[in-house]
């Protein structure tokens, strides 16, 4: 080979060096700005995009997957932002996935973000319009932030106040010199511990009463899990209430009754009423009560007499002397 | 006639002579016959000879541009950003003037001195008279070479360039080949690459059509070459400026991203 043909490969390799880096360089910038493969254009509308512009790129889920095509202001509240995403990955974007405009960073670009919604709606179709939220800028997250500042300086003033208050407290300080606290405080934690032990010994004990409980030992177990005194008391409950029926049968035809006599009393019949408003059969009664007395009397006279008679008298004496027995006998004992 | 002082005369006077002879390029360059061989003679010694130095500089300027703006970049917390910010450095500006630059001093001065010795040895006038077009052969042929060779060492300082970023990056920090990249033409649009790279061709047949006008030119012996080598250089230098701004003035104009 000549010098001459040499010199032209050599030259050959470093033109198309020059080239190859061109073309791939293009073809990268082009790839990366969605000027090859198939595309979906796709619609979101914003009332503002706080900057976003042609070119700036469209990530869902933060993957890379198109970029701003077009921005066109529809109304004063209104404008709407075409972009393209790669057609293999329209079978991941859902009609009622939500778009918001981030940043890549504090300084970095804007981004146009696409978040997966419940994953319910259709897919998307190209031109389709999705929904769009608005986000938070930066002018509002330092206003916020600014708020915040305010609340947190108020925070310190007040704290520095009780700080102040606790240095100035001479109390506080004794309380925390006091050598004997310690020791205070560690004799109480060992009481906390054993009064805790006896609560567990109790607790144990408990434990054991209320299992002979649940096996029906001791006069309460035998109340609780005894089925033939759950009988008896079931049969005497149902006594009662059978005693209670009768009694208030007895009640209703006590008030029946009462009722009867409060009518003729009030009518001026029956024999109540005669005792309690005929004034003739009062004093009637009145006299015969008199002459019951009267005659008592003279029983009482005759009976005195029969006392004294010779037939009799035998029979009273030994009457007495019997009396006289038992009330030594009761004496003695 | 309007009468100017001498100095400004002269100026006047060669402009109107180098736009003249930038002129006649575009007519000879589509006028039979086509010197094909010596054209691939000057795409060799003007292209691929100047590759070492070009792409020295331009490994140099990646490492140094970002080891100067990485300390500014840390205090703002945008370390990630250098890929970004040096490879549009490196494509719109540095990259196309600094290997202009370059290739002005190199190509340029070497073009006015050949050219320039060959004035004053009458080698131009002894081809003039054996029937060969000296403008078509010495001119046309450096000129074009030097319009299309440009370009190419352009991008290949550009990609040197970015290797060099990329070193340098990791003389402080550390990060991985594909990130620097993947980083790098993200950032990057058409409108970084294409404007820049359409003014190189322009600084090319700038830096060509100097040179060739500088030494066919020549006049004073020996003297007249230094002279016009030296001249070739700085004024192709200072068009290259020129020429930059221009070009930075359109693609603001038509708004290319």
């Amino acid at each position: 080979m000549s010098r001459s043909a040499i010199n032209n490969t050599k030259l050959g390799i470093f033109v198309l060096a020059g080239l190859l880096f061109l073309v791939m360089t293009l073809f990268i910038i082009g790839k990366n700005r969605s000027f090859f493969g198939s595309y979906y254009s796709l619609r979101a509308n914003f009332k503002n995009i706080y900057g976003l512009t042609r070119g700036n790129n469209v990530r869902y889920s933060g993957i890379q997957i198109g970029t701003v095509n077009d921005i066109k202001l529809l109304s004063d509240t209104v404008i709407e932002i075409s972009f393209t995403v790669k057609k293999d990955m329209a079978k991941f974007i859902r009609i009622d996935d939500m778009v918001t405009i981030g940043g890549e960073g504090l300084m970095g670009n804007k981004v146009l973000n696409i978040n997966p919604s419940s994953g319910k709606g259709t897919f998307v179709k190209d031109g389709d319009l999705l929904k769009s939220k608005a986000t938070v800028n930066l002018d509002k997250m330092i206003e916020i932030l600014g708020e915040t500042t305010n609340d947190i300086r108020t925070i310190a003033g007040e704290l520095q106040i009780t700080i102040n208050r606790i240095n100035n407290s001479t109390a506080i300080w004794n309380l925390l010199k006091d050598e004997n606290i310690p020791a205070n405080i560690r004799k109480s934690v060992e009481n906390v511990v054993a009064a805790t032990q006896s609560v567990q010994i109790s607790a144990t004990e408990l434990n054991g009463m209320v299992a002979s409980v649940s096996n029906g030992k001791g006069n309460l177990g035998i109340l609780l899990r005894d089925s033939s005194m759950a009988l008896q008391l079931n049969k005497t409950i149902a006594l009662a209430n059978k005693t209670v029926k009768n009694t208030n049968q007895i009640a209703d035809d006590l008030h029946t009754f009462i009722s009867s006599i409060d009518n003729d009393v009030r009518n001026g019949k029956g024999i109540v009423n005669g005792l309690l408003r005929n004034e003739t059969m009062t004093t009637n009664l009145a006299n015969s009560l008199a002459n019951i007395e009267n005659a008592t009397n003279s029983l009482n006279q005759n009976l005195e007499a029969l006392k004294h008679n010779i037939f009799f008298r035998g029979y009273f004496k030994k009457q007495e002397k019997a009396k006289r027995k038992a009330e030594q006998a009761a004496a003695k004992n | 006639m309007i009468q100017l002082p001498n100095r400004w005369g002269e100026i006047v006077e060669e402009t109107g002579k180098l736009s003249q002879f930038a002129g006649n390029f575009f007519v000879q360059l589509f006028r039979p016959r086509f010197e094909g061989k010596e054209f691939l003679r000057q795409c060799y010694t003007i292209g691929y000879l100047s590759l070492g130095l070009v792409g020295l500089t331009g490994f140099i300027m990646g490492l140094v541009l970002t080891l100067q703006v990485r300390p500014i970049m840390l205090q703002y917390g945008v370390e990630a950003k250098i890929p970004a910010m040096v490879s549009l450095s490196i494509f719109r500006e540095i990259g196309p003037v600094i290997t202009a630059l370059i290739f002005s001093g190199k190509i340029g001065s070497s073009i006015g001195a050949e050219l320039g010795s060959m004035k004053v040895t009458e080698q131009i006038d002894a081809m003039e008279v054996s029937g060969t077009n000296p403008y078509k052969f010495l001119v046309v042929t450096r000129v074009l070479a030097c319009t299309l060779m440009l370009p190419v060492l352009v991008l290949l300082a550009d990609l040197i360039g970015l290797y060099g970023s990329f070193i340098g990056i990791n003389i402080h920090g550390s990060t991985s080949f594909a990130l620097f990249f993947k980083q790098v033409f993200e950032a990057m649009s058409f409108g970084d690459v294409l404007p820049a790279f359409f003014k190189t061709f322009v600084f090319g047949y700038a830096v060509g059509i100097i040179g060739c006008f500088k030494g066919f030119n020549s006049t004073k012996g020996t003297e007249g070459v230094g002279k016009s080598a030296n001249s070739a250089v700085v004024l192709s230098a200072l068009a290259v400026f020129i020429i930059d701004l221009i070009a930075v003035q359109v693609t603001d104009l038509f708004n290319f991203t």
